[in-house]
């Protein structure tokens, strides 16, 4: 039974550890649920594109978390430890849905194009990339968005949720996908590239 | 130190990654911002890169349905014992 009023939300997560590891407060394992649910379901169901495997993700990845939470130290960060177990799942059920094969499938052009000097063929144009910060994400520009990251090739999306989404380290993403940093920062580069294609065509069109 | 002329368009745009994380050894760091600050199209470039991620990050939180968060707050009873 919770011990936590809706009063407590500003506790800190440090705090609901505390609780739940010296005195067994379910109460404030429910709340540390609540506080990074959406997080984990986001970086799941982007990862996985299946609402059924996220929620199978934000389950395996709670109940790892109330087993694990015991000896849980407490100089770490509660918040970056349990996105790392997610994260970890999520990889996880990408390798079971064995699309191994198709991990490593080319990503289509991303549009730069440069000449035999390194200069550019034709120069990438709009403002919109200095005025991001006070553009409102509309349903629109919101599901396009979505789409880019959706439409890029499985691992692509993988490293660049785990890396720009969660935060994840070089080294923990190299070693949960079985390959090396230079190749997890290649494959963000070229998620990246490809999603600022993608943004520059609809701003484009959304400024003729 | 490298000069400006060492630093073409294309190889600034492959160093991205390292150049926004400040990466990059300090000489090919300048090199590139001084390749920023004399080439527009490169700035945009940049300014368009960088946004595209934020952009994404932003779109990309979803608070998690009821009807699922119901499921797991079931499921979390029934399991964690």
């Amino acid at each position: 039974m919770s011990t936590l009023t809706a009063q407590n939300s500003e506790i800190t997560d440090d705090v609901l550890v505390a609780r739940f590891q010296d005195q067994k407060d379910r109460g404030a394992f429910d709340e540390l649920v609540k506080r990074h649910r959406n997080r984990i379901y986001s970086l799941a169901l982007r990862m996985l594109k299946s609402e059924e495997e996220a929620l199978d993700i934000v389950q395996e990845t709670f109940l790892a978390a109330f087993r694990k939470l015991p000896e849980f130290r407490r100089d770490a960060q509660f918040g970056s430890w349990i996105h790392r177990i997610a994260a970890n799942f999520a990889l996880m059920h990408i390798r079971r849905r064995k699309v191994a094969d198709r991990f490593e499938e080319p990503m289509d052009e991303t549009g730069e194009s440069f000449n035999a000097n390194g200069h550019w063929e034709i120069f990438p144009t709009g403002m919109w990339g200095r005025r991001a910060d006070d553009l409102a994400l509309d349903g629109e520009l919101r599901e396009k968005l979505i789409a880019a990251v959706e439409n890029l090739p499985e691992v692509h999306r993988a490293v660049f949720m785990l890396r720009d989404f969660d935060g994840l380290s070089y080294d923990e993403m190299a070693s949960a996908l079985e390959t090396t940093v230079p190749a997890i920062k290649s494959r963000l580069h070229r998620a990246r590239l490809a999603l600022r294609q993608d943004l520059a065509q609809y701003f484009e069109g959304r400024e003729a | 130190m490298k000069s400006m002329e060492s630093t073409n368009c294309k190889e600034c745009v492959d160093l991205l990654v390292d150049y926004l994380e400040g990466a990059l050894p300090d000489s090919r760091e300048k090199a590139l911002d001084e390749h920023f600050m004399a080439c527009p199209p490169c700035l945009d470039f940049l300014d368009q890169y960088r946004a595209s991620s934020e952009l994404c990050r932003k779109a990309l939180q979803t608070e998690m349905p009821d009807a699922l968060a119901t499921k797991l707050g079931e499921f979390l009873n029934k399991s964690c014992k």
